[in-house]
This record gives structure tokens, C-alpha cells and sequence, in this order.
């Protein structure tokens, strides 16, 4: 990370408008579990908005918790150095959403330690992303996914979800050679649009053949943001939304969306 | 609280995941009289409770192969609403080892269908039932079945009807012990495999699911 410079507070036409919910699925629901899903959004004072999302593993048993506990790391880790210093190079952000997820997983073998459970209890996918003016940057580990609009208008899947082999398979932050698996894009232009969720809206949202977002899914999402009004409201309905019949009847499992909008000001 | 945007949103039409579950079924002459009988009985219920659920009925892909004087291909893989039980009839002896070959077989080539379409799958299901020992070469069958067990590829069950070579049964799926059914018990057996891959078509990403156990119908 050699092209530093030193950060002044942004004066931006532009800014970050965004909505997100988690709503527990149907089958967690059923079982008397919590929803093992988690987000975090923040807004710097430096201009950009760091926006992560976790899907704890069905299978280990303090998934919640490790989804919750990874979302917090990865964003305090990215908002403490993000407001030092800003890396102004693809290889600069490559290399600091590499730290992220080393930091993160290093964060998570503590904690495992700390609550004396293995690893694998833990065990969560993980998706950061960082919007900013110039730069869009997202790193993926396991089978969330991202969707970005372009200024011009073109929907597009920068990160497909991992999959395992099966359809009940992807992978988690808690393995070994995690980190060999991270995959990390950076986009030197800010999207007008992006939208982040968890795999229980992929099967809505994006075709399991290429890939391809589905438009018609995801244009009333960012014209229901570019036009919302009060963020309670707004985040309300979206709830409202992710919980309602017609989901529930496509997806059992926890769904998280978190939307992003870049508003013109002024 | 709705929102006129919300309420425009559409869903993608993506193919329901799959999960494929080969019956290789026993036909040779022993199985013959009342033994066939329950067989088909037992079909039958596979059939009515599988369909009764409206996932498994989309997801649970079935096929059929038996082996008398020859393993056949009697069901090509179906999803469960449109699979419909024979009435088989016992004749011959026991090719198991052709039969658990084709399973395979036909496996691999599902699988490749399934990628080449973007479906995605579980991890299929091989359900031996028998009452005898393999009348053929199985050696080379129960390796690639280990081959596969243990790349997680497939997962094979066995049940041995009264007069099966459990020994024998126990040297081809060497993952899970071969279980004897009680008497002629296939009925609850079929259930048990229906709810069982009913359980299966219904979990979530990253799920292991835990099996009921096969109480009822198998003998301790």
C-alpha cells in the first residue's frame, strides 16, 4: 500500500442514502432459533459508507453470534483505518480488504478461544463492501452476493455467491484456507446503485444459471430508496417486506437486504 | 406498512434445487410372492408421501433401477409429482454389481444435466434394498461407492431383506452399516426414506440434517 494520502474530510455532492433489514426465515422461526443473519452499515466522516453483511452457518451451533460478532470486527477494523489514511490504488484496496478478512478471522479465532467452542461453532460467510465517490470495493467469502448499478444504469453481479458442490454447501470464514478463497473486486468509479443480501434472497434475485441480476427485482428496490422518506419508515417497510407472505412462500431461510443509494444533493 | 414500490418488486424464475435419490431394488426369484407384494405396496406409499409435500414434490427427483435378470433402468430420474409406482414382478438372479454401477452411472450423467442447466442439487441418495448377495462382479461397484462415499459424492444405503448376505451388503457400504428390515416392513421403510429426503429437500444453505432414526422398520 504505497499510494497513501492524507485524509481531509471529503466535500461531496453527493451522498449515501440506505436501507437494510434482517428478517428471520420461516424455518429458523419454526425451530424457536434466532436469525443467524447480520448487518452493519456506517457512514464515515471521510465521505464513504462501509456496508457489511454475515450469514451465520445453519449448522454451527453460535452461528448468530458469529455472523454478528464478524460484521463488528470487519467494520471497526475498516472505519478505524479508513479514517487515517485511504487507499488511492486498486492493488491499495485489494490489499486492505485482505487485511479486513484477516483481521476478521483472526478476530474470530479469539473469540472461539475466548468462549472456550470450537471454530467451527462460529462458523459465517461474510461480505464488506466500501462506496465511496471514486471507488466501489467489495471483498465476498461465501454465498452472499452484491448487485451494483452504474451511473449509466447497468445491473450487474460483480460477486456471485460461492457454492459448494451441493446445494446445501458454501463456505465460511472459520476455514483454514479462507482466505485463499476471499475474492475481492474494485471498481475505480462510484455506482449509482448496490444492493447486498444474503442467500436467502438469491434464488429471487439473481438467475442460478449465470448469475445475471433480475431486473425486475431489483428496480422497484432502488427507485422504493432513491424516493423514500423518513429512514424509519423506509426501513419499516422494507422489514414489512422482506417478512411478507409472498417472500416467505419462495424462501425458508433468513433473508437480509441492505440497499444502497447514491443521492445528488443540492 | 406496504409501499407501492415494494409491492412492484418481481422474482426471478430460477429451477427449484434438486435433490436425486436412486431406489435399486432386488427382483431376483427369492424376492417373489409376498415379498414383491410389500415391495410395490411400499411404492406406492413412496409415491403418495412424497407428493403430499409441495417441496419435496418438486425437489426430490426419483429413479428406478432393479436388478433380476438384469440391472434395468426401469425410472429415469422424475421429480416426485410425476413419479408413478410400478408394479414389479421377481424373475432371475442378482447382477447388484451392474446395478450399483449404473446407479452410479446414471448419477454422474444427472449431475452434469443439472450443471449444464444451472440447477443446483443436494447430495444424491442411493437406496439399495436386497435379499440376497450379488450373483455378478461387485467388487469394482463397491469401490467406486467408497470412492464416492468418501468424496462425498453420493450417499449409499443399504437394507437387507430377511436372507440378505449382511456381510457381504457391509463390504459395498462400508460409511453406514447395512440395516435389516423387520420382517417385511417395507412400507414404514418407504416412509421413513420419504420423510427423510422430505427433511433433506427442505434445508437451508450450509445445513447438516439430522436423519430420524430408522425405528420401525428396521430389526436391531
Amino acid at each position: 500500500m504505497t499510494d497513501s494520502e492524507s485524509r481531509a474530510t471529503a466535500t461531496t455532492p453527493h451522498t449515501w442514502r440506505v436501507i437494510a433489514s434482517s428478517v428471520i426465515g420461516t424455518s429458523h422461526q419454526q425451530t424457536g432459533q434466532s436469525c443467524q443473519d447480520a448487518f452493519a452499515c456506517q457512514h464515515l466522516p471521510t465521505g464513504e459508507v462501509l456496508l457489511t453483511v454475515a450469514d451465520g452457518a445453519g449448522s454451527a451451533r453460535a452461528a448468530a453470534h458469529g455472523s454478528a460478532f464478524s460484521v463488528q470486527a470487519a467494520q471497526h477494523f475498516l472505519a478505524h483505518f479508513l479514517q487515517e489514511w485511504a487507499p488511492n490504488s486498486l492493488e491499495g484496496w485489494q490489499a486492505l480488504v485482505q487485511a479486513t478478512f484477516a483481521h476478521t478471522h483472526n478476530a474470530l479465532v479469539d473469540e472461539a478461544a475466548r468462549l472456550e467452542q470450537p471454530l467451527r461453532d462460529l462458523a459465517t460467510t461474510l461480505l464488506v463492501t466500501v462506496l465511496s465517490n471514486e471507488w466501489t470495493v467489495i471483498g465476498l467469502l461465501g454465498d452472499c452476493a452484491a448487485v451494483c448499478r452504474s451511473e449509466e444504469g447497468a445491473l450487474f453481479t460483480p460477486c456471485r455467491p460461492q457454492k459448494g458442490e451441493f446445494a446445501n454447501t458454501t463456505h465460511f470464514l472459520t476455514e483454514q484456507e479462507a482466505l485463499a478463497r476471499l475474492v475481492i473486486q474494485v471498481l475505480p468509479q462510484p455506482m449509482r446503485g448496490v444492493a447486498l443480501f444474503t442467500d436467502g434472497l438469491a434464488e429471487l434475485a439473481l438467475s442460478t444459471v449465470d448469475g445475471a441480476p433480475y431486473s425486475r427485482f431489483f428496480a422497484p428496490l432502488f427507485a422504493f430508496v432513491e424516493q423514500s422518506g423518513a429512514a424509519e419508515t423506509a426501513q419499516a417497510q422494507l422489514s414489512a417486506f422482506l417478512a411478507s407472505e409472498r417472500i416467505n412462500a419462495r424462501t425458508n431461510d433468513d433473508k437480509t437486504l441492505v440497499l444502497a443509494w447514491r443521492m445528488s444533493v443540492g | 406498512m406496504t409501499n407501492s414500490y415494494l409491492d412492484q418488486v418481481e422474482f426471478a424464475d430460477n429451477p427449484e434445487p434438486r435433490c436425486p435419490c436412486v431406489l435399486l431394488l432386488d427382483l431376483s426369484s427369492s424376492m417373489s410372492g409376498e415379498p414383491i407384494r410389500q415391495l410395490n405396496e411400499g411404492l406406492r406409499l413412496f409415491e403418495g408421501a412424497l407428493q403430499a409435500d409441495p417441496l419435496a414434490a418438486v425437489r426430490v427427483e426419483v429413479a428406478l433401477i432393479t436388478f433380476g435378470s438384469q440391472a434395468t433402468l426401469v425410472q429415469d430420474f422424475v421429480t416426485a409429482s410425476h413419479f408413478r409406482a410400478p408394479t414389479l414382478l421377481a424373475a432371475g438372479s442378482t447382477p447388484m454389481g451392474a446395478a450399483i454401477n449404473l446407479a452410479l452411472d446414471q448419477l454422474r450423467q444427472r449431475k452434469e444435466s443439472y450443471r449444464r442447466n444451472g440447477i443446483s442439487y443436494y447430495r444424491p441418495w442411493i437406496f439399495l434394498i436386497t435379499d440376497g448377495e450379488p450373483t455378478d462382479e461387485w467388487q469394482s461397484a463397491a469401490r467406486r461407492v467408497q470412492q464416492e462415499e468418501a468424496s462425498r459424492s453420493v450417499a449409499f444405503f443399504a437394507v437387507g431383506v430377511q436372507g440378505a448376505n449382511l456381510q457381504k451388503l457391509g463390504q459395498i457400504s462400508t460409511t453406514r452399516t447395512p440395516v435389516l428390515l423387520k420382517g417385511l416392513n417395507f412400507g414404514e421403510m418407504f416412509l421413513w426414506l420419504s420423510q427423510s429426503l422430505t427433511t433433506v429437500s427442505h434445508s437451508q444453505v450450509g445445513e447438516q440434517v439430522p436423519l430420524p432414526p430408522p425405528t420401525g422398520w428396521s430389526a436391531v
